[in-house]
Parts: structure tokens; sequence; C-alpha cells
């Protein structure tokens, strides 16, 4: 029924035939498809819809160049940190110069969530499902389309009684000293250690819901058309990536150590003091898909201790 | 809220003149369309379609109506593409970006600009204004260095320049009609005087900083009025595509005009 209006994308399964125990979103097109209302971290978050791995910016034919549309789709199915992923991630391309292009795909997407949590308060949605039961969901809309959807048959009026599941903060993440910690702890041996494990490779950006740097870059169209046809794209980057710095006569970052440093650096330095959140919503991506088997939460904690036993000695 | 939509304006060619054999200045005019207004100091990123886009220092000032210039030294896919376009040919421009100058700061003030090799050509925008209106500045030196004369940006300008600012020139190896100081720039900082309360301006490459920050920050010149134009990849101009960080710094957004004071504890700006 919703797709008649949008684009569906949904969890579903990687791949059904080996039982796979990955889950992605994909477009609903078919009636075949399951879609998983219960489901772990999908192996990438739903930015790649917002900002897809690659993205055309805008084409052009000749001397005529024009925004590449952006179709209407309906994400279905975000957890609540994929939700609060999204959210942050509007603030960040909005601020202090809004991205048109990361604006349309927005504007053009419904959101709709599932989690056993409560409805969260700061974070818009279209519409919110929450697990009370193994069969029961309970739907609240936050915008008006959102509305409408509840309003269709989908949905039944009933009377059930609603707990009130809050999502605590993670302590990690919000410990006051963490900014701190981490902007003074360029020299920490840590970084070291982890330049000896880490491959570079990149997936952690890549998986992150809240890791979005970015490359430029033309293709030509060679068409029919009398008239150069082309368009510039944007394709996902990774800080961690060798080249990342480079200018065409000087590299700015050429040790692994200073890339993964600053890493860490934009999510719990740089980015709380821009936008007043740190680049993690704890959904646990990066710490899967490491081949180097980096998690970042030990690494948080090391540079933390260290940091609040220096200070104790300090006092 | 500014946004930005990531189509280029087009501008024609209008000139085109070699500075040096791998620097090519060109100056742009806006097919159509709204005026073009900016500081100096500030920057564009400049385009051809089906190549891409790379961050380009302005060259001209404000005063100067209906054009721009900028300068591109050919060394990447794009800038080599945009050397080799001629008079008539479209760019795309996006931008300005950056902070530029701070100009209400540095009014009034006895001002030394320092330059290396093409670190000249976004200082060129303050001399221009200057040129325009010889009174913004209690008094301008202009110190520029490079590999050799021929490298030397800008060179039948200096005529001009010094009927309102005092020109040294320097170059690491002269030639045969070569007659002035040979030698790094910092040879050039016994020629001068730098009256407390100066504010220096420094453009060129990263090597260059120490020796002028180890002479004058926080002695002759104030570490706050001691500037430092910062370069850096940069694919957005907008402070999203993380490429141009420095620490907590964007030098697409904070810069790349920056005074030394904010630059000293950061690691990353003096690699």
């Amino acid at each position: 029924m919703l797709a008649k209006s949008w684009r569906v994308i949904a969890p579903v399964q990687k791949d059904r035939a080996s039982a796979s125990e990955e889950f992605i979103f994909s477009e609903i097109t078919g009636g075949d498809i399951s879609v998983a209302l219960s489901y772990p971290a999908t192996i990438l978050p739903p930015k790649e819809f917002l900002l897809p791995p690659h993205e055309i910016l805008f084409e052009y034919e000749g001397d005529a160049a024009k925004a590449s549309d952006a179709s209407k789709i309906l994400i279905f199915g975000l957890s609540l940190e994929d939700l609060e992923g999204v959210f942050r991630l509007d603030q960040i391309f909005s601020r202090p110069v809004a991205d048109e292009a990361y604006k349309k795909r927005r504007a053009n997407t419904i959101l709709v969530a599932i989690d056993r949590f409560s409805p969260p308060k700061h974070i818009p949605f279209d519409l919110y499902l929450m697990k009370v039961s193994e069969k029961q969901f309970v739907g609240y809309a936050g915008s008006h389309e959102g509305q409408k959807i509840l309003k269709s048959s989908l949905f039944k009026n009933q009377t059930v009684r609603i707990p009130t599941v809050k999502k605590t903060s993670d302590p990690l993440l919000s410990d006051k000293d963490l900014l701190r910690a981490i902007e003074k702890s360029k020299k920490h041996k840590v970084w070291d250690e982890l330049a000896e494990t880490c491959f570079g490779c990149g997936i952690c950006s890549y998986v992150c819901p809240l890791c979005y740097c970015f490359e430029t870059h033309d293709e030509i169209d060679f068409g029919e058309s009398e008239n150069l046809c082309g368009k510039r794209c944007r394709t996902w980057d990774s800080c961690m990536l060798k080249h990342f710095a480079e200018t065409t006569h000087h590299n700015f970052r050429p040790e692994l150590r200073d890339r993964i440093y600053n890493w860490y650096f934009h999510k719990f330095v740089r980015m709380p003091r821009e936008y007043g959140f740190p680049g993690c919503v704890d959904c646990n991506r990066c710490v899967i898909y490491c081949p180097a088997k980096i998690n970042y939460r030990k690494v948080l904690e090391e540079v933390l201790a260290d940091y609040k036993k220096l200070n104790r000695r300090k006092k | 809220m500014r946004t930005h939509n990531w189509i280029p304006r087009k501008a024609k060619i209008a000139e085109r003149r070699s500075l040096t054999e791998n620097i090519v200045g060109l100056r742009l005019k806006f097919t159509a369309g709204r005026p073009f207004s900016f500081h100096p100091g500030q920057f564009v990123m400049l385009s051809v379609l089906g190549f891409g886009e790379i961050p380009i220092g302005i060259t001209t000032s404000p005063a100067e109506k209906g054009f721009f210039e900028v300068a591109v030294s050919s060394i990447g896919m794009v800038s080599q593409k945009i050397c080799s376009l001629s008079v008539g040919d479209e760019v795309g421009v996006n931008g300005p970006f950056g902070n530029g100058f701070p100009l209400s700061k540095i009014k009034g003030k006895d001002v030394v600009l320092l330059a290396g090799g093409f670190g000249l050509a976004p200082l060129r925008s303050l001399i221009h204004l200057v040129q325009k209106d010889k009174k913004m500045f209690k008094s301008l030196k202009i110190l520029s260095g490079a590999r050799n004369p021929k490298f030397l940006l800008y060179r039948d300008e200096y005529k001009d320049w010094e009927k309102f600012a005092e020109v040294y020139l320097t170059v690491d190896e002269g030639d045969s009609t070569w007659k002035g100081c040979v030698g790094n720039i910092t040879k050039l900082f016994d020629r001068i005087n730098v009256d407390a309360g100066s504010v220096i301006i420094v453009c060129g490459p990263p090597p260059m900083f120490k020796p002028i920050i180890n002479r004058y920050a926080g002695k002759r010149v104030a570490e706050s009025d001691l500037l430092l134009l910062l370069e850096r990849r940069m694919k957005c101009g907008i402070g999203k595509c993380q490429h141009c960080t420095c620490g907590k710094l964007y030098v697409c957004l904070d810069g790349p005009v920056f005074s030394y004071d904010q630059l000293k504890y950061n690691d990353e700006a003096f690699r």
C-alpha cells in the first residue's frame, strides 16, 4: 500500500538463501520480500539514501545545468539509533551553510521508525511504531504524512496499555570529560598502537551513520547529443585513507596514526563543538565490520581513564 | 541561512596572461546574473565541466568592478585544463568562500606582506585594494621571494605598487638579468624595519612560517596581528567535505586567513 506513493526502503535479510544474519536496507518492489520488524543493525545505515555513496549533484547538457531530481522515498523500520543518526545528519547538512542536494533528498523522505522504546521527544519522525508486544505496535504520527499512514487501514483502533520505556543515555558517550580527554590525547600511545593493527581501509567511515566526508568528481556522458553532457558527482570518502588530505604538492596527514586520531577528533571533539553532539550513536557497526577488530569504546575508555587519572594527580 | 546548490555560475575568460611558465592569470566576467561581491582574501571554487572543481584564491580587489582575477598553477588535472583555456572560453564559479582579510582590524596600521612564490597571488587582492584607497594603511611593505626571477609573479605591476608601497624582492637563484637580492625571504627581514604594532600577513609554503613566527610573533608584532594564510585540499567550500580541517578549524570556513594565536597550539596547522 505504501509503495503506491513512495519508493519504499525497508530492512530485509541480505541473502535469504544462505540464511544470512546480515540485514540491509533495500527497496521493496514486490510482495515476496519479507520486511524485518526486528533485526540487528543493517550493514549500511540509512544515510546511504540521504547521502548516497554515489550521487549526482547536477547534470548538464551544453549550456544548461540542472540539479538532479530526488525521488520520494519512505524509509521503513529505522531503529531509534538510526533515527537519531538521521536527525544529526540533518543538522550537519543545514548548518552553517545548508547543502541543497542533501536538503532536497531529505525533504522527499518519510521516516518510519520501529523500536521498543517510547517515542523520542527531541527527534522528529513521520511515524514512530513502538513495539509493545510481539505482534503489537503503537503508532505515533510526527507529521502530516505520518498522520495519513496512521489513519489508513494498516492500523486498528484498539485500547492497549502503553508502558514508558526510556532509552538511557550512554555513560561513556555522555561523559563530560570525553571531549577534553580526546582533545588532549594527541600524543597518547593508543594512536600508535592502533596504527599497528588498523588497515586504514575506511570501512568504519562507510558503515557509520555519522561519517559524511566526501569527494566530488565530474563524469562525461558520451551520447547522441552534440553538446557536452555530463554530471558533477559526489562520492563517499574516508579520512582514514592515505590521500584524504593530499594536495598536488603536499600530504598534510600522511601518517595513519594521525588519520586515526583525526577520525576520533572529528567525532568526539570537532562535531560536539560545531553541532553540540558527538558523531556516534553507538550503533556498533564500526566494531562489527572492522577487519582489525578495533573497538572504539575500548579506545575511548582508555583515553578517558588516563585523562581522569592525570587530572586526579594534578589536584 | 546560506545555502549551497553546487551549480556553478558561468564566467567567461576576458583576459589571459602567463604569469610564469606554469602559472596563468585569468580575468573572469560573469555571463549573466547579479554582481559578484567578495572580500579580498576570499577564494572561489573554479571548475570546468567534465574535469572538476578546485579552490582558487581571488587576486583582484572588490573595488575593481565588473570582473575578478585568479591565478592558476598548472599542476593537477583540473588546473591544467583551466590553464589551457583561451579568451572567450567559459569556466564555472562557486563562492566566494572563506573569511578574507580582517580589513577593519588592519586599517590604519603599518602592514607588511610576506609572499613566497605563488603566495603573492591572494595578497595581490589586498595590494589592489590599497591601490584604490592609498590611505587604507599607515604604510605598506611588500616582501616577495621566488625560486628564480622567472617565478616572480606580476613583475609588470611592481612599478605601480612602488607608488604606494615599499617593494622588496629576493630570489633563491639569480640569473644574468637579476641585480637584486639573492637568498631566502628571511634575508629581506634585515633590510626592513618592522615597527611595533605592525600587522604581518604571510602567504607561502608552510616552511616559510617558522622563521617569521620565531622572529616576530609576540615580539614586535602581537600574535593576533601575525596573519597566516593556509592552503588545503577542498571539495566543497562550505565546511562539509572534511578535507581542509586543521584540528577544530576549517580552512574553508574559519580561514584561509588565520591569526597566529588561533593556530599556535594547533598541531595540524604547520605541517
